[in-house]
């Protein structure tokens, strides 16, 4: 196992990263065997989604195309993955079978499809479409079909995330006047805002221990990573970064993957919740962004 | 040859309900050899096959001589009154061919986050689609999408870059 990193000094805290999940996960599962997704952009315009291990190494591609691909999302059961390809000259959504590589439409309706995110079962879907105008929340069977309409707002509702329990849906409203985080029960009903920090708040990730969220907020020029402690409401920005974007944590919930850029190129990083302990990880050459990280494999004993 | 005819008749048939760009045959390789899936049979538009059909990628002139970009002040997505003209230049090239389908496509400049960039643009191509409307183009020779910050028509980290992005594009399928 080996991580690519930045500076010498790094070395040592990757290290330290793995002995940190190892002493929390004594006896458990740990994330070494977990993958992350991501894509990457060739200097050609060659776009690829990519599925590798968590350190980036044994990178395979499982699309390849001339137009853009966004927001790969793990199924819970780790054996499929949703995506947003460009390749129809419109976002559509697919779901992808990783090791067959089979893929089927999940979302391809009138105007843009995006921002898919699965419930903790996995038996539904939640995207982001603009078939009714505007854009605005739906639920979708996996298994594809009619949507079902979750918000009814004039404003732009996206990027939906799921609670670890599956009963909450979190997700970015412009509903206030600016993008901010809210949270409304799964099957529909009232939001409440989440953020009350800064008037640009996007990309929620939920810690699957139910404790955290990660999300993005920028503050004048700069976009950057937030963690947010869900009990008290209190935020820590945790990263030096200022174009940070897309977090989603481990599934042991001690680590987050971000994208961001680093000395003008695009790079992906992992870090603790606390931002004390970062490293980049290895990944192809050109541009590298959306990442996703993998569940557990329900293989392991 | 009968199996791309039977496609053909198949999405023609259900190309009613469906959304107004065809999934064309773009060289997209997919990964672990397989073929891709078609989803679960149902009459929804979800069950369109990802390869769609072989064509030309789809791509028709718009009217001669006519610009077919509109472009945005930062965090705006009124249409400026100094492209009333393309927009009715536009406007008479749909509605005087009925066959004609217009596929307005919304861009934003490249800072923040993709997906909420995603419906910024699509603010910016419903504006024009709008503005369309108004001037008579029927719904259904229209379709609004957003590409979002993902294809900047020019790169570049200063306003001249990003004003050049904050754009609604008008293309012919």
């Amino acid at each position: 196992m080996s991580y690519l990193v930045v500076a010498a000094d790094l070395r040592l805290a990757s290290h330290q990263i793995s002995d940190l999940i190892y002493l929390k996960l004594t006896g458990d599962k740990g994330v070494f065997s977990t993958r992350i997704a991501y894509v990457t952009k060739s200097n050609t315009g060659r776009y690829n989604l990519w599925v590798a291990d968590s350190d980036g190494e044994n990178a395979q591609s499982a699309l390849a195309s001339p137009e853009p691909i966004i927001s790969p999302s793990w199924a819970p059961n780790g054996t499929q993955l949703a995506y947003v390809s460009f390749e129809a000259r419109k976002p559509v959504v697919y779901v992808h079978d990783v090791a067959s590589g089979k893929r089927r439409l999940l979302a391809n309706f009138k105007g843009s499809n995006s921002a898919p995110s699965w419930s903790p079962d996995g038996r539904t879907v939640a995207v982001t479409l603009s078939r009714d105008g505007g854009s605005q929340l739906f639920l979708l069977d996996s298994q594809g079909g009619e949507p079902r309409r979750l918000t009814q707002s004039v404003a732009i509702d996206t990027e939906t995330v799921f609670s670890p329990d599956g009963t909450a849906i979190y997700f970015v409203s412009d509903r206030g006047g600016s993008p901010q985080i809210y949270r409304m029960p799964a099957m529909g009903g009232p939001a409440n805002r989440v953020t009350f920090t800064g008037n640009y708040n996007i990309s929620p990730a939920l810690s699957p221990d139910g404790r955290w969220m990660a999300y993005i907020s920028r503050a004048g020029n700069a976009y950057k990573l937030h963690v947010m402690d869900l009990a008290s409401g209190n935020a820590s920005a945790i990263t030096d970064t200022t174009a940070d974007e897309r977090p989603s944590f481990a599934p042991n919930s001690r680590l987050i993957v971000f994208a961001t850029r680093q000395e003008g190129r695009e790079a992906l990083m992992t870090t603790t919740l606390d931002g004390r302990i970062k490293a980049r990880l290895a990944g192809q050459g050109g541009d590298i962004r959306e990442p996703n990280w993998g569940p557990f494999s329900k293989a392991q004993p | 040859m009968k199996k791309l005819l039977s496609t053909l008749l198949f999405i023609a048939i259900i190309s009613g309900c469906s959304s107004n760009v065809k999934l064309n045959d773009v060289p997209v390789e997919e990964r672990s050899g397989a073929n891709p899936n078609t989803a679960a049979a149902s009459s929804s538009v979800s069950s369109l096959d990802a390869r769609g059909i072989g064509s030309l990628n789809g791509i028709k002139p718009g009217p001669t001589g006519v610009a077919n970009v509109v472009y945005f002040d930062y965090d705006s997505y009124t249409v400026k009154p100094e492209f009333q003209a393309v927009l009715e230049a536009h406007a008479r090239f749909i509605k005087a061919d009925g066959t004609r389908r217009a596929n307005i496509e919304g861009h934003t400049d490249e800072r923040g986050g993709s997906e909420y960039n995603l419906a910024l643009g699509q603010k910016r191509a419903e504006a024009v689609r709008r503005a369309l409307n108004a001037l008579g183009v029927a719904d259904g020779q229209m379709e609004a999408v957003s590409y979002g910050k993902e294809k900047p028509s020019m790169t570049g980290n200063d306003e001249a870059a990003f004003s050049k992005n904050r754009r609604s594009e008008i293309t012919y399928r």
